[in-house]
């Protein structure tokens, strides 16, 4: 072992991508040494610091997905309502931490601390689908990934073994996907939910027409990362079946999924896969000696050396009550798995070279659209969402517009008006009470209807994070500055999809009751028609993959082209989005990854 | 306790496993129940980690009784019985409806009270579930070497596997000697364990670092407001950190409170508790003889049962100025699908 070197690996952020990470590299014959540098804090570590987001989220006034997640001091993080532009006449938007460059707000967010944005993930893992990952090629639009589906299927399986995803393969065979024959996912699909069934009932035999096609709506079972029945049928790499991990600090807790459907913030039953679980299995008395985690610990620079280009040493700041103090630390490789928007800020404050660190900035832009059906809904039951209508994920209209996936949500209006809480407001304005009261709340929001229309957004150098040394974060770090708008394809696939809902919405007896606010900061018009985007918490971009630095910032094995002993890993490694949610992908990416630095690290020079 | 001759009485006396596992089912819930607010969520925790235990072990009894050809009974007639309640035949002790309070801890802790280590000379007259465990296993031990596999040839119902039960423990479903010593085995270590060590000797968790005090030492805790360190001495008292009971933040339900007192929408809501309980035994019949997938249907029954229990235990006790109302788990005269599925049952002593 070379003691040159404080550790054998860094890994900044300790979340799902740098998790994953860290145990690969641990569980590796090499013996390395590796260290995690997570900027926020460990609360959720334990039960207790489970129950005071519990407690955080039902006294949030506004459920937004940090609001159980209480930012640092020291190491900030944007919420869902900070989306003022930067303007000279409005001071406030200077204390937002991301500031918001426009012309558009860059509607997402992202979470620092232990777990990282997936704490208050959905859970949906779908992979990504082949024609994804060749979009220029197939649509002329885009970019092509340096890597096929091909190549990441065993990465797939991994990544579904470590979050522990119920799911029904033969459901995402017939949508359209390839897996190995015989393959199963570890644990039995979560059952659809009643107005998922009611809905694919009452749309069988409707067609809708979308961009000048007929379609069929097709309602999909999603593949999920919480705990259900596990499959007899799978099998693991040491030929075992799957067994559920539970709650954090609590095993015997969370083996199966409750039906909370609160799953975006948080999980009251930890039924719902977190990094944590990941953690748990490489924090043991095993790698005590060559394992640490290290909290309120913010990376701020990495060295350069001049001439190899190669990282000599990263620079950090560990905070604590009152105390802050600047750090160093050396390894072989270094690892930035902070996510999009930090990753670029560190690659960015360590003044690399490459131009197209930051650009490139990506999401899953979305519209609501809601109605009351004519029928008893039973909404509230079940995860978030179990189910997507998937017709317009894939379809050559790509070439013209953004393909979208429908998720049916299972919460009611609860992303469009604040669901059931805003109903009770309302009703009560209206006088009424006691049994009244009741009845009225039963009667509407049993019958609540809400269709996320996710669109896929299109690489664009122009959308990018730059950072700007004029504003300071408490560390005296220069802060993230967002440049970000909506392109015509985009907007295009967005002002389709509520076409599309009005058609759907007609054909299973539901009034459309969207409407959308002026005033709304993601408000926006195309042509004769107007909608309201929403960021999904899919951050992408910001140093993507490709074959060299004219053309991206990192390799197919998420390597850094300039600096030979650094990765950048995470959603900002993807070329384009596709229209699945990013989890599942980082992670499969994660695993692959990790071979690489593997790979690298057993090399007699590993810097080269 | 005497060795055990023929495999019909082997099923019989496992069947007042049954009873006995279920017996401190409510006694556990109402102490649960009576906690007020967030003041006590690590008590919550303990008896809520201990109910679940309980429930296993109701499930590996009758998985063991199906195994060997017997039937288990959980319907509503047979197990809800009227409190206080003997635990165990032959043992005077009997137990309570009660709120979370001192004396009842030291209720769970004669529960759960753990029998002589085995170097020790047994004492006279008390028995605990501990040794009728082992008079369990010893008696099947004998039966076999009698009888040979010959024991598990004949199961009566499918058994209830990790598919269908989840929780804290390991489910196993019992289809030899090797499978039921285990499953007697887990019952035996996570509830009393002896009084040689505070942990369950060779805890079945998934989890790496989870080792569990045995329940008795659990409640201990709770008693001393203190939690156990790897190495304490059984016989002393704990020296780990502090843990914070709230023996305030409780409804002060008066004890083992009956239907009778109650009147008007508090004896509708009792009511509609005890109905509903009486549904959920009958559920775990089912479950138990032979439709193990019941089991899904009867888990968010509890989550249920949770919600009307409150109901009842936020009211006032009438007549009974400073107590509160809460469920009675009384038996309601109901009809039950059960009967059809009880013939053949074990007789219950």
């Amino acid at each position: 072992m070379n003691t040159q070197y404080d550790f054998d690996v860094v890994i900044v952020g300790a979340g799902v991508a740098g998790l994953i990470m860290a145990k690969q590299i641990l569980e590796d014959a090499g013996n390395f040494r590796v260290l995690v540098l997570e900027a926020g804090g460990e609360r959720s570590k334990s039960f207790e610091g489970h129950r005071e987001y519990l407690k955080n989220f039902f006294e949030a006034l506004i459920k937004i997905p940090n609001s159980p997640y209480p930012a640092e001091f020291y190491a900030p993080h944007p919420n869902e309502l900070e989306t003022k532009l930067l303007n000279k006449n409005d001071p406030a938007a200077e204390l937002q931490y991301v500031l918001q460059n426009g012309p558009q707000p860059f509607r997402t967010t992202y979470t620092r601390s232990l777990g990282g944005t997936v704490q208050h993930w959905l859970g949906t893992c779908l992979r990504l689908r082949p024609s994804d990952l060749k979009m220029r090629t197939t649509y002329g639009r885009g970019l092509d990934w340096p890597l096929t589906y091909e190549e990441l299927m065993p990465y797939y399986r991994k990544a579904e073994f470590e979050i522990g995803v119920a799911g029904d393969v033969d459901e995402q065979k017939l949508d359209g996907f390839k897996f190995e024959d015989g393959y199963v996912y570890p644990m039995e699909g979560i059952p659809k939910s009643y107005v998922d069934s009611e809905l694919e009932r009452r749309l069988n035999g409707h067609t809708f027409t979308y961009a000048g096609t007929t379609q069929k709506p097709r309602v999909t079972a999603s593949p999920q990362g919480r705990n259900g029945i596990p499959n007899p049928k799978y099998k693991d790499e040491n030929k075992n079946q799957y067994v559920p991990l539970g709650a954090v600090g609590r095993g015997d807790l969370g083996l199966r999924c409750e039906g909370n459907s609160s799953c975006v913030p948080i999980c009251p039953a930890q039924a719902k896969y977190t990094p944590v679980k990941t953690l748990n299995k490489i924090d043991i008395p095993e790698y005590a000696d060559r394992f640490s985690i290290l909290y309120n610990s913010v990376a701020t620079k990495l060295h350069i050396e001049k001439e190899s280009g190669n990282i000599e040493s990263l620079e950090y700041k560990k905070y604590g009550r009152g105390s802050i103090s600047t750090k160093q630390v050396t390894a072989k490789v270094y690892i930035l798995a902070a996510h999009a928007v930090e990753n670029a800020k560190l690659l960015l404050n360590s003044s690399c070279k490459n131009d197209l660190i930051g650009r490139n900035l990506m999401d899953h832009p979305f519209v609501l659209t809601w109605g009351l059906s004519d029928w008893n809904a039973g909404t509230f039951r079940g995860p978030a969402v179990t189910s997507t209508i998937t017709s317009l994920c894939d379809l050559p209209t790509r070439k013209d517009l953004s393909a979208c996936r429908i998720e049916i949500s299972n919460w009611g209006w609860n992303w469009a008006t604040g669901s059931p809480y805003a109903e009770v407001d309302e009703f009560l304005g209206q006088g009424l009470h006691g049994q009244k009261l009741r009845e009225a709340l039963k009667n509407n929001i049993s019958r609540q209807i809400e269709f996320n229309f996710l669109t896929e957004q299109l690489p664009d150098k122009d959308n990018r994070v730059t950072i700007d040394e004029n504003f300071r974060d408490e560390l005296e770090l220069p802060r993230p500055k967002l440049h970000y708008q909506l392109g015509e394809y985009e907007r295009a696939g967005l002002i389709e999809a509520k076409k599309v809902s009005d058609q759907i919405f007609k054909s299973a007896g539901v009034t459309d009751c969207t409407k959308y606010d002026k005033k709304d900061p993601g408000y926006f018009e195309f042509g004769q028609s107007n909608a309201v985007f929403y960021g999904a918490g899919h951050i992408g971009g910001t140093h993507i993959m490709g074959l060299n630095a004219n053309d991206s910032v990192v390799d197919k094995d998420q390597r850094s082209h300039d600096h030979r002993n650094l990765f950048a890993i995470g959603s900002g490694s993807f070329p384009t989005m596709g229209t699945s949610n990013p989890t599942l992908t980082i992670a499969a990416l994660s695993f692959r990854s990790a071979e690489a630095v593997l790979r690298q690290l057993k090399q007699a020079n590993p810097w080269n | 306790m005497e060795l055990i001759k023929t495999i019909e009485q082997l099923r019989t006396e496992l069947q007042a496993g049954v009873v006995v596992e279920h017996t401190t089912i409510p006694v556990y819930l109402v102490a649960l129940y009576s906690l007020r607010g967030d003041a006590n969520a690590r008590v919550r925790d303990v008896i809520h980690h201990v109910l679940m235990e309980e429930m296993l072990h109701l499930t590996l009894v009758a998985n063991l009784i199906n195994a060997i050809g017997g039937k288990p009974n959980l319907c509503q007639k047979t197990l809800m019985v009227p409190f206080p309640a003997p635990l165990l035949p032959g043992n005077n002790f009997k137990v309570n409806l009660s709120a979370f309070s001192k004396s009842t801890v030291h209720d769970f802790l004669q529960i759960e009270k753990p029998a002589p280590a085995a170097d020790q000379p047994k004492g006279k007259g008390r028995r605990t579930i501990g040794d009728f465990y082992d008079c369990m296993r010893d008696s099947l031990k004998l039966l076999h070497e009698q009888h040979g596999d010959t024991l598990f040839s004949a199961p009566s119902n499918p058994q209830v596997t990790g598919k269908f039960y989840y929780g804290p423990g390991e489910i196993v479903p019992v289809t030899n000697l090797e499978t039921a010593l285990f499953a007697l085995k887990t019952i035996r270590d996570q509830g009393e364990g002896d009084s040689h060590t505070i942990w369950e000797r060779e805890p079945n968790y998934r989890f790496k670092g989870s080792l569990e005090p045995a329940h008795y030492y659990r409640f201990k805790q709770l008693l001393d407001e203190r939690s156990w360190r790897l190495h304490d001495d059984p016989a002393k008292l704990p020296t780990g950190p502090g843990v914070t009971v709230s023996w305030n933040d409780v409804y002060p339900m008066k004890r083992n409170p009956k239907i009778e007192h109650y009147d008007g929408e508090l004896k509708e809501g009792a009511l509609k508790f005890n109905k509903r309980y009486g549904e959920l035994l009958c559920l775990l019949n089912e479950t138990f003889n032979g439709k193990p997938e019941k089991m899904g249907v009867a888990i968010p029954m509890m989550s249920q049962l949770r919600d009307l229990a409150i109901a009842v235990i936020r009211q006032p006790y009438p007549g009974k100025k400073g107590f509160n109302a809460g469920p009675t788990f009384e038996p309601v005269d109901q009809p039950c699908g059960c009967s059809a599925l009880a013939k053949g049952a074990v007789a219950v002593k």
